[in-house]
């Protein structure tokens, strides 16, 4: 997840775009909740903190809701909700009015190309092809730098086949 | 040509690339979360040989400095970087750096000192060793805490100077967030900052001397003296090196930066990270008609009382957020504004933000913008965020 942020930023930065991931450092352990932010923008950003009220929210894994983790905090009326499942808006009882969600099954994708791996690089895809806020290209030339080798291109071949089959709906 | 490349970094990597395009000869170095990434990166690049210098991997965070200060005695352009109890390792020998006119640069990713234990970024470690004679800058961004490494290199090792310098960084907030930095060409750095050329003192067998003796109470105060004097003159050449650093790169800096100051009826004081949030507080508050403005520090040590006093002696309020308690008192920032502004300046009001990491959020900004414009003055140290706390 924080290194998905952290793809994002590289990706906007190939784009002359301005960008910033904060991590959440903490105690982890495998499987807990996790969160990152990020910011992209045109213009250079001064803010400097952690992002409360997302223009986007993307979920990597929608269990999370029973564990009574709501993704929705914060979310701006009228902001994108991406979501690692066919289900739609109604089906995870989201609440807030959304412009776009955007809806993609990265877990099959990410299990077809990259194996048991967290679906970075699908949902990477899906924020490409949902917010157009970053280009694929640079989503998937920012992975293969992170990442070189043959693991660098089949994470972009993750991004990508997630940008192609990610279902987006705009209200 | 741009003279730069445009890269996604965090500001550990920043540092640790302004390090090697330094052309640093020695790093010694102890890991220390969150300043590890500086010298693993460092030391990846002396081993692969990419950086022609030699690694010392200390067994304490005062070996490292001691290591340091050994390699600069030398003639060598030295290195090491810290953090929290690290650098409170190093207290006893960061006096001997500075005493002994040495210009090492040392950056330090703020955290908190314990207790309670904590990973993550207060100012207190700094602020330690605001009175050990080193010249303290506040990055805001990793874009500065790269510049602020290739400017300090240059301010040390000005004869005028010879100082040792401590560029800050704020724990995770910089250190860790990656964001977009312009990384300077190789050649433009190596015109901005020529090779180190020795000057006393320094080892030398054909002239052996004892560095840093026993110096008795008839010495003592000058050789204080002398120091207190390279620190004078750092008000002098840190705005000629910001010049300089801006004609080469395009990029200008200054010991103290106002924004939005003209007309402003509160100026709020503070440095680090907290500035871009409080700069993007200042703009919407500005939104919503109120004046008020920003005083950026980035020069701690030497603080630059005059210039501090001409941007504030206007205002009718000045609101300084330090990120450390100063338990006890209040926290060291505020102390040095009212310092500054003493007899008849505007009414300080003091605030204490972003503890132990502690998010400092528009929010805060504004809780404190709005106590500081209702309140008629406060005798006390405002905790800003404190959970139940007057803000709250």
């Amino acid at each position: 997840m924080v290194t998905a942020a952290k793809v994002l930023v590289s990706a906007a930065v190939l784009g002359e775009s301005f960008a910033q991931a904060i991590p959440a450092y903490g105690q982890e352990r495998q499987g807990a909740p996790v969160y990152a932010c990020a910011r992209v923008s045109h213009s250079p950003i001064e803010i400097n903190c952690f992002v409360y009220e997302p223009d986007c929210a993307v979920v990597f894994d929608i269990n999370i809701k029973e564990l009574g983790v709501d993704f929705e905090h914060g979310l701006k009326s009228g902001g994108i909700i991406i979501a690692n499942t066919q289900k739609s808006l109604e089906e995870l009882g989201v609440t807030t009015p959304v412009s776009k969600y955007g809806a993609v099954d990265a877990w099959t994708i990410t299990d077809k190309i990259l194996g048991r791996v967290p679906p970075n690089a699908a949902m990477l895809g899906a924020l490409a092809r949902t917010t157009e806020w970053v280009k694929i290209e640079h989503i998937c030339q920012a992975l293969m730098e992170s990442m070189p080798g043959r693991k660098g291109v089949l994470n972009a071949d993750a991004a990508r086949a997630a940008y192609e089959q990610t279902r987006v709906i705009t209200f | 040509m741009t003279g730069h490349k445009y890269m996604a970094l965090d500001g550990n990597a920043a540092v640790a690339l302004g390090a090697a395009l330094c052309r640093v000869q020695v790093v010694a170095a102890y890991p220390i979360t969150p300043q590890t990434p500086i010298v693993e990166r460092l030391a990846s690049e002396i081993s692969s040989g990419k950086l022609k210098a030699r690694y010392i991997n200390a067994e304490s965070e005062h070996s490292a400095l001691c290591a340091t200060i050994g390699a600069s005695l030398t003639g060598a352009r030295a290195f090491t970087a810290t953090a929290s109890a690290g650098l409170a390792l190093m207290h006893e020998v960061t006096g001997v750096a500075a005493g002994t006119r040495l210009p090492i640069v040392m950056p330090v990713v703020n955290r908190a000192l314990p207790s309670p234990w904590s990973l993550w970024c207060d100012h207190s470690d700094a602020m330690g060793e605001r009175d050990q004679g080193w010249i303290q800058l506040f990055a805001q961004n990793a874009q500065e805490a790269l510049d602020f490494i290739i400017i300090s290199y240059r301010l040390a090792e000005d004869e005028r100077v010879l100082l040792p310098v401590m560029p800050s960084l704020d724990g995770f907030f910089t250190s860790h967030t990656v964001q977009g930095v312009k990384v300077p060409d190789q050649e433009l750095v190596d015109v901005f900052l020529p090779p180190y050329r020795r000057s006393k003192p320094y080892f030398d067998f054909n002239e052996p001397a004892a560095i840093n003796p026993l110096t008795t109470p008839d010495v003592f105060t000058e050789a204080k003296r002398g120091h207190q004097v390279a620190m004078e003159n750092v008000r002098k050449v840190l705005p000629e090196v910001f010049g300089l650093f801006a004609q080469h790169f395009k990029r200008a800096y200054s010991p103290i930066t106002p924004y939005r100051i003209e007309d402003a009826e509160i100026i709020l004081v503070c440095m680090g990270s907290m500035v871009g949030t409080v700069k993007h507080t200042v703009d919407l508050l500005r939104g919503q008609g109120l004046k008020v403005g920003l005083l950026k520090i980035t020069a701690f040590r030497p603080f630059f009382k005059t210039e501090v006093r001409e941007c504030l002696k206007y205002a009718e309020r000045v609101a300084v957020i330090d990120r450390s308690a100063g338990l006890g008192s209040e926290g060291p920032l505020s102390l040095e504004v009212k310092a500054a502004l003493y007899p008849d300046g505007p009414a300080v009001y003091s605030f204490s933000a972003g503890l132990g990491g502690r998010d400092v959020t528009p929010r805060t900004i504004e809780k404190i913008v709005k106590y500081t414009a209702t309140h008629k003055s406060t005798q006390d140290p405002v905790w800003a965020d404190l959970k139940g706390g007057v803000l709250d």
